[in-house]
């Protein structure tokens, strides 16, 4: 349906009426008043020739030419006629004025003149009008007394007059009529649109603006405001848009008023979250080192302990006690890798990493397990280097080979293997253990989640080692795909970025601890100055070291130290990050300063705060986080003995 | 053809022993001069004992002893009877004609003309323009009074021009050139010549020739003729129960005559345009008479 606007309709229904009865009148008045002035000089000349016939009838008798040319010429003064011939009874021409010369139009009329009764006939077209009259003679009567041959007399016509009348002038006021009475309708319809469409202006101006005002509103102007109109019905529009406005901007008030609380609320929520996010980093981070220093103790005291005992039996339990530390230590170990990844304080050395070498690594740490329980152990590998960190990526591989073990039922199989992808390198951990239902898939990765271990079983581990693994992952930006289906098996692989031509000779493995601990024992009169505020913790690696056959001196804090040691030459320094008087390095680089040949340094810390971090690397001395494993301590000093003495780079 | 007829008994007193005649009048058509007739004759009848009835011409009524004929046509029908018939209203030239036409009748019969006799009019044209020396006369074919006219005006020195109308000469042309002959233009009674349509143009015509114009009845005056003698429906009634009294005393009609009495009509109006002085109508009346 086609749409019009007010102002258009309004206009036709103003303007159809008024132009439906303008133009009936019009045409009305105007055939009425055409028809009068046709009947008018219809009648004009039918008096001209009838005046003429009658005033021509005693000239045409008595063969008067001069007396009927002034007849004639008085007819032809008259207006409007064209000319006027006069015919004798047999029709020939007698006088005329004007110019008719038509013959066969004067037989024509001359034919109806005698059917007519009154022996005049006429004729018209367009232009002209043609009138025929008889001249007959007029009738006296003399007979009064019958004289009958006196009535049977026949009526002869003397002759005939023609006149033609020319319709120019009426033509021309006909035209002169229709144009004042088409102007005059003009008139009328430019009137009667003018108001239409005052009148609809009226109307529609409000309603745009009032159009335009709801689009304001529509567009979130509240403050619009809709003035006031003449017209009755837009004033009570007007008013109730206004009203609504003010109810929508009231209600707004009021939105944003709850909106504003609920912002309120949710950031003070929020920030109550990160605070007991960070809180519980924080704690994590002081649980962990708190639990440290004791454990620490505990290992290095349980390690002298198994040194010394002499029976089977005793060694046995020791073993036992090594082994529950030993979990005890790995679960802290987890905790603090989690803590210290959460925290982000772990950046990862990119560089070229020897898959296969890795491998073959992880192999034999795992294969005494894989044997115990019964589990067959097969490995892929390809000969690839990989762009990684390999502590991280080796520690990713480890929890994932560990994590396939212990889900793997005994005479199970667990495979490793690598391949190709492109220009990436594949690193698939694949069991047919247990295997993980879909909607579980995602939460394996969650902390401390354990599918089949609702006993919690620590020997099952503690759940800590997939979360780790997708911390690493996205930490290294590798991919990490889990595919499982339950009772079949899992398989858990990482993409990582191989390393082409070039890159290979630039890669640098000379960070990586990977020196084989050799079998020879080289600690022996090793000058160990040992320094820790905590007595536990001093006098546990005092043992450790002593055991190894080192010669141990212990010092408490900074001044300690200085006071007792000033003199004293030291091939290794165990010293604990934090002291009552300082850190680990301020004593560093005391020592440095005053020796000649300064000792290796070791610091012990339980903090994993980047800055220390850095801190430590940028002086090219060793961290350890606490609690230090014996074997780690040991690999350590003697690793770093090597390098002192040249064997190592 | 239209005919009343009037139905009328006769009994004239004081002859009481006398037996009642019966008339019959037959009307040429109802109205004008009939009428008049026939209103006349019954005016002047009143005394008498008058048996009116209307009965078509065709019907013979039993006993009628007299039929009298109004105008030409009822002349006409009658005549085809052997009925003593007395005519009325016809002109000496028609009745003439009649006669000649119809078989001798044994029952008497007679007219009394509707025309004057030619020394009548002769005598008004000289009394009303008694100077007059030449008078045209128009006609389509020579009227029977022409030789008597000629030889009146012939013993009055008058000359009298006469003209035909004939294929080679139209009314006008003869018109005009009689009109240029003569003084007076005297009419004699030609409905060729003169008749409704043509009397106007021909006295139009003749005035602007200052040539008056002498009717033969009072229409013409009326028309627009200087003068005319005739004679009225009541003098010809008084002159028919004249005939019929006689006829009835005696059994024999009068002669066809002539109008005894009759009388004269002047258009003063158009005698003061042409600037002619003319005597009263009643004077030239008595002039009239005076002469025999």
């Amino acid at each position: 349906m086609k749409r019009h606007g007010i102002e258009r309709q309004t206009l036709a229904v103003a303007v159809i009426p008024i132009l439906i009865l303008a133009l009936l009148l019009e045409s009305y008045f105007t055939y009425t008043r055409f028809a009068d002035l046709d009947r008018a000089l219809f009648e004009r000349a039918k008096l001209i020739v009838r005046q003429l016939a009658s005033s021509s009838e005693y000239p045409v008798f008595s063969g008067n030419q001069v007396l009927l040319q002034q007849q004639i010429d008085t007819a032809f003064s008259q207006q409007d006629v064209n000319s006027i011939i006069v015919l004798d009874a047999d029709s020939k021409l007698i006088a005329g004025a004007g110019g008719m010369r038509n013959s066969g139009e004067r037989e024509r009329l001359e034919n109806l003149a005698s059917k007519a009764k009154d022996f005049s006939a006429f004729q018209e077209d367009r232009n002209v009008l043609r009138l025929y009259q008889s001249i007959v003679a007029t009738q006296i009567k003399l007979d009064e007394l019958g004289n009958s041959s006196a009535e049977n007399a026949p009526n002869k016509a003397l002759g005939s007059v023609i006149v033609e009348i020319g319709k120019g002038r009426l033509n021309r006021e006909k035209i002169e009529m229709l144009g004042l009475n088409l102007f005059l309708l003009l008139l009328v319809l430019m009137t009667t649109m003018l108001i239409a469409m005052r009148v609809s202006r009226r109307i529609t101006r409000p309603v745009l603006q009032m159009n335009n005002a709801i689009r304001r509103i529509g567009e979130g102007h509240l403050d619009t405001y809709i003035a006031g109109n003449r017209v009755l019905e837009l004033d009570e529009l007007a008013s109730g848009i206004n009203d609504m406005v003010r109810l929508l901007r009231q209600d707004r008030n009021t939105l944003q008023q709850r909106i504003d609380d609920a912002t309120q609320e949710l950031r003070k929520k929020k920030e109550e979250a990160e605070k007991a996010n960070s809180d519980k980093s924080r704690f994590l981070a002081a649980a962990s080192h708190d639990l440290r220093q004791p454990m620490h103790a505990l290992g290095l005291f349980v390690g002298e302990l198994h040194n010394r005992l002499e029976t089977p039996e005793q060694r046995k339990i020791a073993g036992k006690v090594e082994e529950s530390v030993e979990a005890l230590s790995s679960l802290l170990d987890s905790l603090l890798d989690i803590s210290k990844l959460d925290a982000g304080i772990v950046i990862p050395q990119i560089q070229g990493v020897d898959v296969e070498i890795m491998i073959q690594r992880l192999v034999q740490d795992f294969n005494p397990v894989a044997l115990r329980k019964n589990i067959t152990l097969r490995v892929r590998s390809l000969n690839e280097m990989v762009l990684s960190d390999p502590v991280l990526l080796e520690r990713i591989l480890l929890n994932l080979l560990s994590n396939a073990i212990r889900y793997t039922p005994p005479n199970g199989t667990v495979l490793l293997a690598c391949r190709r992808w492109g220009d990436n390198l594949r690193i698939e951990v694949r069991d047919n253990g247990i295997g993980i239902p879909p909607d579980e898939q995602q939460n394996v990765f969650r902390e401390f989640v354990q599918l089949a271990n609702s006993a919690r079983d620590r020997s099952k581990g503690l759940g800590l080692g997939l979360a780790i693994v997708d911390r690493l992952a996205r930490l290294l930006h590798h991919t990490l795909d889990l595919h499982s289906v339950p009772n079949r098996g899992s398989t858990f692989a990482v993409t990582v970025p191989r390393v082409f031509g070039v890159e290979d000779l630039l890669a640098e493995p000379g960070n990586v601890p990977v020196a084989v601990m050799p079998k020879s024992d080289r600690l022996e009169n090793l000058r160990v100055l040992v320094v820790d505020d905590d007595m536990l913790v001093r006098t546990s690696t005092a043992g450790i070291l002593e055991s190894w056959g080192c010669q141990v001196s212990v010092g408490e804090s900074l001044e300690a130290v200085w006071n007792e040691y000033a003199e004293s030459h030291f091939d290794l320094v165990i010293c604990d990050y934090r002291l009552p008087d300082g850190n680990g390095l301020q004593l560093a680089d005391r020592i440095k300063e005053h020796c000649e040949v300064p000792p290796a340094f070791i610091l012990i810390s339980g903090d994993t705060s980047p800055e220390i971090l850095q801190a430590v690397n940028e002086r090219d001395h060793h961290l350890l986080h606490k609690p230090v494993r014996p074997a780690k301590l040991r690999s350590l000093m003697l690793f770093m003995l090597k390098r002192r003495d040249g064997t190592l780079p | 053809m239209l005919s009343v007829v009037l139905v009328f008994l006769f009994s004239f007193l004081p002859s009481v022993h006398a037996e009642s005649l019966l008339v019959t009048v037959v009307l040429s058509e109802d109205g004008g001069a009939y009428q008049a007739f026939s209103d006349s004759l019954r005016n002047k009848l009143q005394n008498s004992r008058v048996i009116l009835s209307s009965q078509s011409i065709d019907d013979k009524p039993g006993g009628s002893g007299l039929y009298i004929a109004v105008g030409m046509k009822a002349a006409t029908e009658l005549a085809a009877r052997d009925v003593p018939t007395l005519n009325v209203l016809v002109p000496k030239a028609g009745y003439d004609k009649l006669l000649r036409a119809s078989a001798q009748h044994a029952k008497p019969r007679s007219a009394i003309y509707l025309d004057q006799p030619m020394e009548r009019q002769v005598a008004l044209l000289l009394a009303a323009l008694p100077g007059t020396r030449n008078v045209g006369v128009l006609y389509s074919s020579p009227p029977p009074e022409l030789q008597a006219a000629h030889r009146l005006f012939a013993d009055r020195n008058v000359n009298l021009h006469d003209r035909a109308i004939d294929a080679s000469q139209s009314l006008n042309d003869a018109l005009e050139i009689i009109l240029k002959e003569s003084e007076v233009l005297f009419v004699l009674a030609d409905a060729e010549v003169y008749n409704a349509g043509t009397i106007r143009n021909i006295l139009l015509t003749s005035y602007r020739k200052q040539v008056p114009l002498i009717g033969i009845s009072q229409a013409y005056v009326k028309a627009g003729a200087l003068c005319a003698i005739y004679s009225t429906p009541e003098q010809i009634a008084a002159q028919t129960i004249e005939a019929v009294r006689q006829f009835s005393e005696t059994g024999k009609l009068p002669p066809s005559l002539y109008p005894k009495e009759f009388e004269v009509s002047v258009n003063t109006q158009v005698a003061r345009s042409l600037d002619i002085p003319i005597k009263g109508a009643a004077s030239l009346r008595e002039e009239i008479r005076g002469k025999p």
